[in-house]
């Protein structure tokens, strides 16, 4: 029989062993691992040789969106092998590039990674676009990926095991040719009215050579590149950042369509699915669909630090009889809140909290656009005239419809000035002014926001069932909140939500200048 | 006193002193597991520091998904152990200072006989386990010389809680009598 608690001190280092231990080793380490040998694993690079002339990106394109709710450490990246071979990348920002690319390189996938700052893109005609065909059936090209959250790549076979349903991105190596190879950059960006924002990322299966990245402007939709229009300055807004030991507070409340899986494990690997998730809501699912609601604060400094605090507020479903299966289930809670995966605590009342520290998606530029904001025209046509010079020397006087790619990203950047963490409200009243011109988006009156505060809405389609509505105040301007809505379910195929339903809204309850990243504004209540 | 995930956050952003707080916070925990797994002193020895090393390496791609850092070290001397001569060769010129440190004990005879008598009951104690398939190895060594949870055997191995019973249990019926009795320690966490 074996004596586990066999007292093994004696052949242990002591308390002196440990330190004099401990000392050679940050030594090493801290010196840069001298003694490293060169890694075995090979960093693979797209071979940097010329590409011919341009080509069109006509292959297949997407938008979709990220898990929500996803871990909050600061890494960048995680890599877990996956159950029956391959591995699981969660990447939570692409700031570790080459560390990225060495992880996707062992696990058979050659790429190259890019990460920039706001704003920017990369110059699209330095590959050639391809796609790879997947032996379970189907094709990978391309897509753009948002949101905030966790990107996740599945790199394996995809031939025999059904492809992970939590993954943004699976990947077969050996779907790849050798001239195969996949393109990978992006940069932060807001999402969704977040407060912390979230990426945006492009994916693209690439044959041949692959140049480095030329970062260009991206071409809109980046409140970084907010133009200031030619002979602004007339009247300056007053719109000023925290002050040196202040913190910028917000308050959201931030409601997440999700699946609970009510026959699917409660807890396992990362790379399993678990009872509740964004993705497993589908066709090729039987998730039960449920608003999962999360109270946002976030103490944001000078530097772009910041603090945050997330309480899990209630779990919605959209059918009665879920909400009790669920309940009678034990009422599981959301993956980001489950104890077992995360550090969970509990707030006053007892629900489940989570506090970290962070920074922002613009990091230390976070207030850098206020001066530029606070150039911008307070009128509406001109506001939106300010913006379209930017993305076309023609200028046009009449909006283009919300529908047209001019109007949407018109829209997008109008959203996004209503997004900013400091704006005024006569800069609020022309974003929301122009974007009532715009033909395609419609004025409702007398609607509820997500926390039940009566106002105004404006709704737009965008694609693929998919659509935008903002609910703000008429008489302040106020935002109230902004969501992305499923406009078609089965367009945007999500069977069996009803149209109409928010795949996710961000709720604004306040925001002020607060003297540390422990207090509230005395008006933005709880 | 900083945590497990402050310190590792520290180190994985390049903070080496919290990395050596972390070391000084487990290194006897992994020193240990190693020395069941191989009995062997300067085998567990030397895989304990490539065990730290290694997690240094792969900081930046490494997160904590509890409050401990130990499923994922033992998780490492895991891969260490199963891979000893690859994992090691990285880290040659560290080790051999870290061999020359060596122990300096207060009292020669007693620790003598107290570190025979150790060596003795690893060795003996330990062959049932090491004697199993590798699967069922592994979540029983972690089970029978570690202080971690099913859970946290499962996130140091990167598997499911389930699978983690199902090897118990089929250690359990290939060892019999043999098999460690930690039923105690471990019936609090049933209720997870």
């Amino acid at each position: 029989m074996t004596d586990s608690k066999t007292d093994l001190s004696p052949l242990l280092p002591d308390d002196a062993g440990v330190k004099a231990r401990r000392a050679v080793l940050v030594d090493a380490v801290g010196s840069g691992g001298r003694d490293s040998q060169p890694s075995p694993r090979w960093r693979r690079r797209a071979p940097r040789l010329a590409v011919g002339a341009a080509v069109a990106l006509a292959v297949l394109a997407a938008v979709l969106v990220f898990r929500a709710g996803g871990d909050p450490t600061p890494a960048a990246f995680a890599v877990e092998q996956r159950q029956g071979g391959g591995v699981t990348i969660q990447v939570y920002n692409l700031e570790e590039a080459s560390g990225l690319e060495e992880a996707l390189g062992d696990a058979g996938i050659r790429a190259q990674v890019t990460w920039l700052p706001p704003g920017r893109t990369c110059d699209e005609t330095r590959f050639t676009p391809s796609v790879v065909k997947l032996p379970g059936g189907g094709n990978l090209g391309g897509a753009v990926i948002s949101g905030p959250g966790t990107l996740t790549i599945s790199v394996g076979s995809t031939k025999s095991a059904r492809r992970s349903l939590l993954a943004n991105i699976n990947l077969d190596p050996a779907a790849f040719r050798p001239d195969q190879s996949l393109v990978l950059y992006g940069s932060p960006k807001p999402f969704g009215g977040a407060p912390k924002g979230g990426f945006e990322a492009h994916f693209q299966v690439a044959e041949g050579p692959v140049l480095p990245c030329t970062p260009v402007a991206a071409p809109a939709g980046s409140v970084g590149s907010i133009p200031v229009p030619q002979g602004a300055g007339a009247k300056l807004l007053d719109l000023t950042p925290p002050g040196p030991g202040q913190f910028l507070y917000t308050k959201t409340k931030v409601l997440q369509l999700q699946g609970w899986d009510a026959d699917g494990p409660g807890a396992g690997t990362k790379a399993d699915p678990r009872y509740f998730t964004a993705n497993l809501l589908g066709p090729e699912s039987n998730a039960l669909p449920a608003r999962v609601a999360t109270l946002e604060e976030v103490w944001t400094a000078r530097d772009g630090t910041t603090r945050e605090r997330e309480t899990l507020d209630r779990v919605e479903f959209l059918f009665p009889a879920d909400q009790e299966r669920w309940e009678e289930a034990g009422s599981p809670p959301p993956f980001a809140y489950d104890s077992a995966e995360h550090q969970v605590k509990r707030d006053g009342s007892g629900r489940p909290l989570k506090e970290y520290a962070s920074r922002s998606w613009r990091g230390s530029h976070e207030f850098a656009n206020l001066p530029k904001l606070s150039k911008l025209p307070t009128e509406p046509q001109a506001l939106r005239q300010a913006i379209e010079n930017q993305q076309d020397a023609g200028s046009a006087t009449d909006p283009a419809p919300a529908s047209s790619e001019r109007g949407a990203a018109t829209a997008e950047r109008l959203l996004e000035i209503l997004g900013e963490p400091i704006t005024s409200s006569a800069l609020r009243a022309a974003a929301i002014g122009a974007l009532a011109e715009i033909p395609g988006i419609e004025l409702e009156r007398d609607v509820v926001d997500g926390a039940g505060r009566g106002g105004d809405a404006l709704a737009w389609n965008r694609e693929r069932g998919f659509g935008r509505r903002i609910v703000f105040d008429p008489r302040s301007f106020d935002l109230l909140s902004e969501a992305e809505v499923i406009f078609n379910a089965q367009a945007a195929e999500y069977p069996g939500v009803p149209d109409g339903t928010a795949y996710r809204e961000t709720v604004y309850l306040g925001s002020g200048i607060v003297d540390s990243d422990h207090e509230r504004p005395s008006h933005a209540g709880h | 006193m900083a945590d497990d995930l402050q310190l590792w956050e520290r180190a994985r952003s390049g903070d080496a002193e919290a990395f050596g707080d972390l070391y000084e916070r487990h290194a006897r925990a992994v020193q240990s597991y190693c020395l069941w797994r191989t009995a062997n002193l300067q085998g567990a020895e030397d895989a304990t520091a490539t065990v730290f090393l290694e997690a240094w390496r792969k900081r930046r791609r490494l997160t904590l998904s509890t409050g401990s850092a130990a499923p994922l070290l033992l998780g490492i001397a895991n891969n260490v152990l199963r891979h000893q001569w690859r994992s090691q060769r990285r880290y040659r010129e560290t080790l051999e200072r870290v061999r020359n440190i060596g122990q300096v004990p207060a009292d020669l005879e007693a620790e003598a006989i107290a570190r025979l008598d150790a060596i003795q009951r690893v060795r003996i104690g330990g062959e049932s386990i090491r004697r199993l398939p590798r699967r069922e190895r592994e979540v029983l060594a972690l089970f029978a010389w570690s202080d971690l949870s099913y859970g946290e055997i499962a996130e140091a191995l990167g598997l499911p809680i389930g699978t983690v019973r199902s090897r118990l249990a089929r250690a359990r019926a290939r060892l019999g009598e043999a098999f460690p009795d930690l039923t105690e320690t471990r019936e609090a966490e049933e209720v997870l």
